[in-house]
């Protein structure tokens, strides 16, 4: 399986200035990426609600999440995706349910939605936009590949990856986009140490651009477990900031080695977690 | 002979050369200037010492003793309130087993050498070879080594008026073994004792046992949990430390690896990010049997509460060797840290409702 992950520089996000400029870009990178033969592309957490502000005129965040409608992003991806023979995660978007915003995410393959995630767990500044949460995780198989989809905040949150990674999740796909001052350390304590902890591959896909006054951060990064890493330091690639499309191959035999030298899930104390209060039935 | 024997033969060698008798003596020959524990200490002004050492076989308890107090020293010297030895702080003690020096020599020479031409198997050749001998070895000192242990911090302890955590020994119950380590109050008292929790395949293999309970000790200035090396390799055991009021975790360690900051990250300090605690965490390093153990002393806070936002209050400067490093933690800080958390500390009760049976299979 060969994976791909986007990042576009801030001055890049800057320079799209219509929704279709945007569409235009999306298929300039699904181009490159079916040239070079890639399985599956992961566009940066927040591309879909960067789409909505392009068409909206007034850009304060509470008003592009009180007019919050993914369909039209959510339409022309599927029909794009309907060209190339690419599994295409488009990042995240808010999508309004009822009274409810959540930001969400999907798999779209041929046209069609084939896994949709909800955000699980809510940042400070969601939390006081009023977003809501999703309440479960499900798996895709694709390519005898099982996939999940880990978004954004949810990447601090290990019980999410952990139940993931125990429902059999083998790739991770993470749009994400953090606010605040740009460090390193953050990113580290995300997806880097869940794929440690979880020994999956993940795609992480950092969105580096703004929404009304709100700037983000991140870096798009393939992970895998340490032992199988080149330099031992669970990048397979990773942008650096120099690179808007980076692809790996991901390989399960040479996972299941690197597993099998230092395996996390075997040692679970499933009779310790029932201590965790918490997750207790209520 | 058989294997009973060998070990009943090794716990009598123990129980004479690691004598309770023997330690008091000894302890009241060194004449520590006595310190009172510091009454003025509150929760935002606690300094912690974590110890990183290196394995040194001693051929005496009386060396091993003078071992802890150079450390003890720094740590008093260093006005500390609470100092941490590491994982396996006991592994010197080998060294009173007649004939260990010349053994500990012959395997630590042959596995470096392996260690140079194959990185890969130099693990199994020892761990395969050594399995058997080293659960009769654990078995036959672990009783008097607990014993010895517990009187020599109780004792230090009252002297120099500090809390201490002991390191982890091998403890005895039955004829089950754990990894386990105790908390010693500066009246020389045992606060308590965890077993650890998550074992190495290592320790999985020579038979050690693990726990499935962790206890939260209340300290005048906070609350502490003790758990052990791979322990800290599972989200799940922090999160419990949280639940159960914990505001620090004690986290021992002697990684049988060798060292890579990336291996590092595998433990502590991501934990430390995700779950808002203190992280104190001491470790052993150095060759004992043919084994290779590495690993570096560190104190970690979350990203928000440290100087260059990188999770770090102090790190040692190598991963072997020895070095006492010690930090102050402020726990008022740390709650309110809590409160302005970006990324952490949201609660979502409907994905959360049967999250264990959900996940780990357990009715």
């Amino acid at each position: 399986m060969k994976a791909a992950s986007v990042e576009w520089k801030k001055n890049e996000w800057k320079r799209i200035d219509k929704p279709k400029a945007l569409v235009y870009k999306i298929k300039e990178y699904l181009e490159k990426a079916i040239k070079e033969q890639v399985d599956i592309i992961v566009f940066p957490g927040f591309t879909g609600c960067f789409f909505q502000q392009l068409s909206c005129p007034d850009r304060s965040m509470r008003n592009l999440i009180n007019k919050a409608d993914s369909r039209e992003y959510i339409e022309q991806v599927k029909e794009l995706s309907q060209g190339y023979k690419i599994a295409i995660c488009p990042g995240t978007y808010w999508q309004k349910e009822k009274n409810n915003i959540y930001n969400e995410s999907s798999l779209i393959i041929n046209g069609e939605v084939q896994l949709k995630q909800r955000q699980i767990y809510l940042a400070r500044w969601e939390r006081e936009l009023g977003f809501s949460r999703g309440v479960k995780i499900e798996l895709r198989e694709i390519k005898d590949w099982r996939l999940a989809l880990i978004i954004s905040t949810d990447v601090f949150y290990p019980q999410v990856s952990r139940m993931a990674a125990l429902k059999g999740a083998e790739i991770v796909l993470s749009p994400v986009g953090f606010i605040g001052e740009n460090n390193r350390a953050l990113q580290i304590s995300g997806m880097w140490q869940e794929v440690q902890q979880n020994q999956f591959f993940a795609v992480e896909s950092g969105f580096n651009g703004f929404l009304g006054e709100q700037s983000f951060w991140g870096e798009s990064v393939i992970y895998a477990p340490l032992e199988m890493t080149e330099g031992g330091d669970g990048y397979l690639e990773r942008s650096s900031g120099q690179q808007s499309l980076i692809i790996a191959e991901l390989d399960n035999k040479k996972r299941r080695k690197a597993i099998s030298k230092f395996d996390v899930l075997s040692q679970l104390n499933r009779e310790f977690y029932q201590q965790m209060k918490m997750f207790r039935g209520r | 002979m058989s294997v009973v024997n060998i070990e009943v033969l090794i716990e009598k060698w123990f129980n004479k050369k690691i004598s309770l008798e023997r330690i008091e003596k000894y302890c009241q020959q060194l004449s520590i200037k006595k310190r009172r524990f510091p009454e003025d200490i509150s929760q935002e002004n606690i300094r912690v010492s974590c110890v990183q050492r290196q394995i040194h076989p001693v051929n005496s308890i009386e060396r091993y003793i003078d071992m802890l107090c150079g450390f003890m020293n720094q740590a008093v010297k260093d006005n500390s309130h609470l100092i941490i030895f590491p994982e396996n702080n006991f592994f010197d003690l080998f060294g009173v087993i007649p004939g260990f020096h010349c053994l500990n020599q012959i395997l630590n020479k042959k596995a470096a050498k392996v260690k140079d031409k194959e990185k890969d198997e130099k693990k199994e050749f020892h761990l395969k070879g050594n399995n058997h001998f080293l659960t009769t070895i654990f078995k036959g000192v672990a009783k008097p080594i607990e014993a010895g242990i517990k009187r020599i911090f109780s004792l230090l302890a009252k002297e120099y008026g500090i809390y201490i955590y002991t390191g982890s020994y091998i403890l005895k119950e039955k004829e089950a073994i754990y990894n386990a380590g105790s908390l010693f109050n500066p009246e020389g008292n045992l606060i308590g004792t965890q077993k650890k929790m998550h074992l190495t395949d290592f320790e999985v293999k020579i038979g050690i046992k693990r726990a499935s309970k962790m206890d939260v000790y209340s300290l005048p200035f906070g609350k502490v949990v003790c758990p052990i090396c791979m322990d800290a390799t599972y989200f799940e055991t922090f999160r419990i430390a949280r639940e159960i009021g914990a505001d620090m975790v004690i986290l021992p360690i002697a990684n049988l690896e060798e060292y890579t900051i990336w291996k590092a990250l595998r433990g502590i300090w991501p934990r430390v990010q995700e779950s808002y605690l203190y992280g104190l965490k001491s470790s052993l390093n150095g060759w004992i049997v043919g084994m290779h153990f590495t690993g570096k002393a560190g104190i970690f806070a979350p990203l928000l509460i440290t100087e260059k936002k990188d999770g770090v209050l102090s790190l040692s400067p190598s991963y072997e060797g020895n070095h006492l490093i010690t930090a102050n933690i402020n726990i008022k800080r740390l709650y309110e840290t809590r409160e302005k958390a970006e990324y952490q500390e949201d609660k979502n009760t409907e994905f959360e409702e049967k999250y264990i049976e959900k996940t780990y299979s357990v009715n």
